[in-house]
C-alpha cells in the first residue's frame, strides 16, 4: 500500500537481473575500486559512459535508476560548496575569514560528489536487479573463507537475512509514525534547522522503540523455533558460477586496470 | 502432555508483582484447550513456560514427560512444543516463504535433501501451497500466520501452542487461521494450546481455562465456563452472543429449554419453544 | 460545517511497473456530528481514504475540501486542518516518545498558541475524557505503561487539540472486550458532544452498533454508502465483499431460515433481541 523505496528490487528479465548475485557482488566491489582509482578526464568520462550502459543494460525506467541521486542534489551542493570554500587557502581566487575559494577546493569538491554520485548510482542499480536474498547469499559464499581466520560468516550472513526481511516492517513503521506526528503538528516541512532537528525527537523515539521491541519478538519467534547459532543448523549447497559470471568480473577488471593506466 | 503445578513468576523476580501466581494447568494428548483472559492476564507467560521461553522460578511443569526445570531439556521441549506469536510480522527470518519455513529444520540440522518434502507437506497441511517463492511481506495477515504456522509444522512438533494468533487479522485472516487450527486438531489430532481474548474463538475447545491477575480462576468444558456469567464478568470477558440472549430472554420471563452456546442451537432451542 | 470528497484519486507509484490506483474517484459528504463508519477488505483503500482527508498524502485528481476549504490549494494553511481534525492511527501507542504523560499530552498543542494555563486545562481535560487522573499520571513515563493504558494516553494526546473531526483507523484492535468497550463508549460521547467521527474498522458487530452510518471501499471504488440497517441487511452482498455481517444479523438470518419473521434490518443486538422477544411472546411459552 505504501509509495515504493528507492533501492528495492524491481523483478525483471534483463541481463543484469540474471547474472549470479556473487558475480554482481565482485563486480560492484570491483567498480568501487574503479571509480576510486579513475584520476584523469578520460578516466572519468570511461567510469560515466560505463554507469550509463549499466542503466540501460539494466532496462530500468531512468528515473526509479537515478531517483536516489535526484533526491540528493542539494546534499550534493553542499559538499561541492563545503570542499570548495575550505579546502585549501593556497591560490585562494577570494577569501574572507577563514573561507577561501580555491581552485583546488572546487577540483576536489568535483571529485568527491563525482565518485560518490557515480558510486550511490551502481548501488542503487546493483539492488534494483538484485533480490535481497540472493544478495544474503551472496555474502555469506564470499565471507566463507574468512572462517579460516574465525570470522562467524554464518552467523553475519543470518544476520543480514533477517535485517533485510525487517526493512519493508520498518519503514511502514516509520511512515506511520511520521505521519501519525505530522498529524499531532509536528514539523518537518519547516525550513529553520534547529526547528527540523528538534523534530526529529519525537519520530527517532518511537521508531527505535518499535524497533527493539519488534527485534525482542523477533528474536523470541527465532528461539521458540530452535535457533542455537549457526554451527547446529544445515546448510545449503551453492553451486558454481556460470561462464558468463567470471565474464562480468572479467570485463570489470579490465576496467579497473584500464582506469590505473589512463 | 503438559501438566504444570503451581506455577509462579514475576518477569523482575518481585514477590508484589507476580505474572504467574500458583498457576495450574493439564493438557491431555490429542486436546484443545483454550485459556482466556483479559490483556495482561499472564496467559501469555504461561505458555511461555511449555518451551522453555521462560524458565520456571517456583513449581512443577513436565510437558510429554520432560521436565522443565532441567535445562538440558531445553532443545528437546523447543521441538517438542511448536509455537505461533501474535504479530504477523516478526516471526520471520527470511524474505521467501519456502526458506522461512525451512529455519526451523535447519536449526536441527534436518539433512538437506529431507527439507523440501517437510517444507512442501507443511505448505500443504495450512492451504498454502504455491507461495514458496513469495516474500512473506507481500502475503495478507492471515497468509502470513499460516506460513508461521507451516513452519512450526515442519518440525512436526507433538504439542502446538498459539499466543493470541488471531488478535492482528482481519475476518478473512481470522476465518482462515482458526480453520487451519480446527484441521490440524481434528484431522491431525494434534494437542493444542490457544490463548484469545475472543471468547467465540473458545467454543470449540475440548477444555477452557480463565485466568485472571495470574491466577488461575476456573476451568471445565466449554458448556460449563462460557455460560457462566458470574465468571465471565469476574474475568472481564463478554459472553457468546447465544449465551447473552439466553439470560437476556430468562430477564423477562422466557426460558429457554436449556442454554445454547452457538447460534445453531439457540435456533434450535427457539425452536423448540415454539 | 463538513468534509466534502470531490471525485478524488490517489495513485501510489505512478510511472513504475508498481502503479497502483488506491482511490478511484471517491465522492462523499461528511456532515459535522455524524459518525462513519468505513469498511473494507484490506488493502481496499480506507487507510489511504483517511490519510487523504487528514492531508498527510497527497491526492493525484479530484478535491478535498473541509468546511469548505480546499486543503491541498496552496494558500490554504495547513495548521487549520491540524487543528480541526485529528486522526489516531493503528496502534497509536506507538507514537509515544516524551518522559512524561504531560509532554506527550501536550505535543500537539505546541503551536497552538495557547497560554501554559490553557495547555494544561486542556491536557487535564483530555486525559480526564481518556479515563485518567490528571494528578496521577501526568508525571508518569507514558512507555513504562500497559498497552491498553498506552493507547489511551495516545488518544489524549489527540484529544488534547480539541478537533471538530475524529478519525480512527482501527482503533479496536488487539483490545481485550472490556477494553473495547470502554474505548466504543469513549467515542460515542465525544459524538455526542459533537464531535464528528470517522471510524475504520473490519470488526461488523462494532460497525453495527455505534455507527450510524458506513462507507464501504472495494478496490478503491466506494460500494455502498448507508445506515448499518441498510448494510446488513444484503448479507449477500456484505459476504461477497469479504466483510461478513454483525453476530446478531448473522443469529437473525439463521432464524429467518427456520421460518421465525425477523426484519433483515436487525443488525445490533437490542434489535434482535426485541425481534426475537417479540416472537416468543407473542408464540406463548407455556408448553
Amino acid at each position: 500500500m505504501n509509495e515504493r523505496m528507492t533501492g528495492q528490487f524491481i523483478p525483471g528479465n534483463s541481463v543484469l537481473h540474471r547474472l549470479d548475485a556473487r558475480a554482481k557482488l565482485i563486480c560492484f566491489i570491483v567498480l568501487i575500486a574503479v571509480v576510486i582509482l579513475a584520476h584523469s578526464v578520460i578516466g572519468y568520462a570511461l567510469v560515466l559512459a560505463f554507469t550509463a550502459a549499466l542503466i540501460i543494460i539494466s532496462k530500468l525506467p531512468l528515473s526509479t535508476a537515478i531517483g536516489s541521486v535526484k533526491r540528493m542534489f542539494w546534499f550534493f551542493v553542499l559538499i561541492f560548496i563545503m570542499n570548495a570554500l575550505f579546502f585549501s587557502s593556497e591560490n585562494a581566487i577570494w577569501s574572507w575569514w577563514i573561507i577561501s575559494l580555491s581552485k583546488d577546493g572546487m577540483v576536489q569538491g568535483f571529485n568527491v560528489v563525482f565518485r560518490v554520485i557515480v558510486i550511490l548510482l551502481m548501488a542503487n542499480v546493483f539492488t534494483l536487479v538484485t533480490p535481497p536474498l540472493e544478495t544474503t547469499h551472496a555474502i555469506q559464499s564470499l565471507l566463507k573463507p574468512l572462517k579460516l581466520v574465525g570470522l562467524p560468516a554464518d552467523e553475519i550472513a543470518m544476520i543480514i537475512s533477517v535485517a533485510i526481511q525487517f526493512i519493508p516492517t520498518l519503514l511502514q513503521e516509520a511512515d506511520t509514525v511520521k505521519k501519525a506526528q505530522i498529524a499531532r503538528g509536528a514539523r518537518f516541512e519547516s525550513r529553520k534547522l534547529h526547528e527540523r532537528a528538534a523534530a526529529m525527537l519525537p519520530l527517532i523515539v518511537p521508531i527505535f522503540l518499535s524497533a527493539f521491541k519488534k527485534a525482542d519478538e523477533l528474536a523470541m519467534a527465532m528461539e521458540a523455533r530452535g535457533y542455537r547459532g549457526e554451527k547446529y543448523r544445515t546448510h545449503r549447497k551453492n553451486g558454481a558460477m556460470a561462464l558468463g559470471s567470471y565474464f562480468a568480473i572479467f570485463i570489470c577488471c579490465v576496467l579497473c586496470a584500464a582506469e590505473i593506466v589512463l | 502432555m503438559i501438566t504444570a503445578k503451581d506455577l509462579t513468576f514475576s518477569y523482575d523476580y518481585s514477590n508484589s508483582r507476580r505474572s504467574l501466581d500458583n498457576a495450574s494447568i493439564k493438557v491431555k494428548r490429542g486436546e484443545l484447550v483454550a485459556v482466556l483472559g483479559h490483556n495482561g492476564c499472564g496467559k501469555s507467560t504461561l505458555i511461555k513456560h511449555f518451551n522453555a521461553l521462560l524458565e520456571v522460578q517456583k513449581g512443577e511443569l513436565t510437558v510429554a514427560g520432560l521436565d522443565a526445570n532441567d535445562e538440558a531439556n531445553t532443545v528437546k521441549l523447543r521441538r517438542t512444543v511448536g509455537m505461533v506469536f501474535q504479530n504477523p510480522d516478526t516471526q520471520f527470518v527470511s524474505s521467501i516463504v519456502e526458506e522461512d519455513v525451512a529455519f526451523g529444520l535447519e536449526n536441527y540440522g534436518v539433512s538437506y535433501d529431507e527439507i523440501p518434502k517437510r517444507v512442501s507437506e507443511a505448505l500443504n497441511a495450512v492451504d498454502m501451497t504455491g507461495y514458496e517463492k513469495r516474500s512473506p511481506s507481500m502475503l495478507s495477515g492471515g497468509q502470513k500466520q499460516r506460513v508461521a504456522l507451516a513452519g512450526v509444522l515442519a518440525v512436526e512438533p507433538d504439542i502446538l501452542v498459539f499466543d493470541e494468533v488471531t488478535s492482528m487479522l482481519d475476518p478473512d485472516g481470522r476465518r482462515e487461521v482458526l480453520s487451519a487450527i480446527k484441521r490440524l486438531h481434528e484431522e491431525k489430532r494434534k494437542t493444542i494450546v490457544m490463548i484469545t481474548h475472543y471468547i467465540d474463538e473458545a467454543v470449540f475447545a475440548d477444555r477452557v481455562y480463565f485466568m485472571h491477575n495470574g491466577k488461575m480462576l476456573a476451568s471445565g468444558s466449554p458448556r460449563e465456563m462460557l455460560t457462566d456469567l458470574e465468571l465471565l464478568k469476574s474475568t472481564g470477558l463478554t459472553p457468546p452472543l447465544p449465551v447473552r440472549m439466553y439470560y437476556d430472554l430468562m430477564e423477562k420471563g422466557i426460558v429457554l429449554p436449556f442454554c445454547p452456546l452457538t447460534n445453531e442451537e439457540l435456533t434450535e432451542a427457539i425452536c423448540r419453544l415454539k | 460545517m463538513s468534509i466534502e470528497i470531490r471525485s478524488v484519486c490517489c495513485t501510489y507509484g505512478s510511472g513504475t511497473p508498481f502503479e497502483t490506483k488506491a482511490l478511484k474517484n471517491i465522492s462523499l459528504t461528511i456532515e459535522k456530528g455524524e459518525f462513519v463508519g468505513i469498511m473494507g477488505r484490506t488493502g481496499c483503500g480506507k487507510s489511504t481514504l483517511i490519510q487523504a482527508i487528514a492531508g498527510l498524502i497527497p491526492i493525484s485528481g479530484g478535491q478535498l475540501l473541509l468546511d469548505g476549504e480546499d486543503i491541498n490549494a496552496k494558500s490554504y494553511d495547513r495548521s487549520v486542518l491540524r487543528r480541526k481534525l485529528g486522526i489516531v492511527f493503528q496502534y497509536p501507542e506507538c507514537q509515544l516518545f516524551e518522559q512524561t504523560v504531560e509532554k506527550d499530552v501536550a505535543f500537539g498543542l505546541k503551536h497552538s498558541g495557547l497560554s501554559n494555563n490553557e495547555v494544561h486545562d486542556r491536557v487535564k481535560w483530555a486525559l480526564s475524557v481518556c479515563g485518567f487522573d490528571y494528578d496521577k499520571v501526568c508525571k508518569l513515563s507514558p512507555l513504562g505503561m500497559s498497552g491498553g493504558e498506552k493507547r489511551r494516553i495516545a488518544i489524549a494526546g489527540v484529544l488534547a487539540v480539541k478537533p471538530e473531526y475524529l478519525i480512527l483507523d482501527e482503533p479496536i484492535a488487539g483490545l481485550d472486550p472490556l477494553g473495547r468497550e470502554a474505548f466504543l463508549n469513549l467515542v460515542t460521547g465525544l459524538n455526542a458532544e459533537g464531535m464528528t467521527i470517522i471510524m475504520i474498522s473490519h470488526n461488523a458487530d462494532c460497525m453495527a452498533e455505534y455507527a450510524r452510518r458506513i462507507i464501504v471501499l472495494d478496490n478503491g471504488e466506494l460500494v455502498t454508502d448507508g445506515t448499518p440497517q441498510e448494510l446488513f441487511a444484503d448479507a449477500d452482498k456484505m459476504r461477497a465483499l469479504h466483510l461478513g455481517v454483525s453476530r446478531s444479523r448473522e443469529l437473525g438470518l439463521m432464524l429467518t431460515e427456520k421460518g421465525f419473521d425477523i426484519s433483515p434490518a436487525a443488525c445490533t443486538y437490542a434489535e434482535l433481541f426485541s425481534a426475537v422477544y417479540g416472537i416468543l411472546k407473542g408464540g406463548g411459552s407455556d408448553e
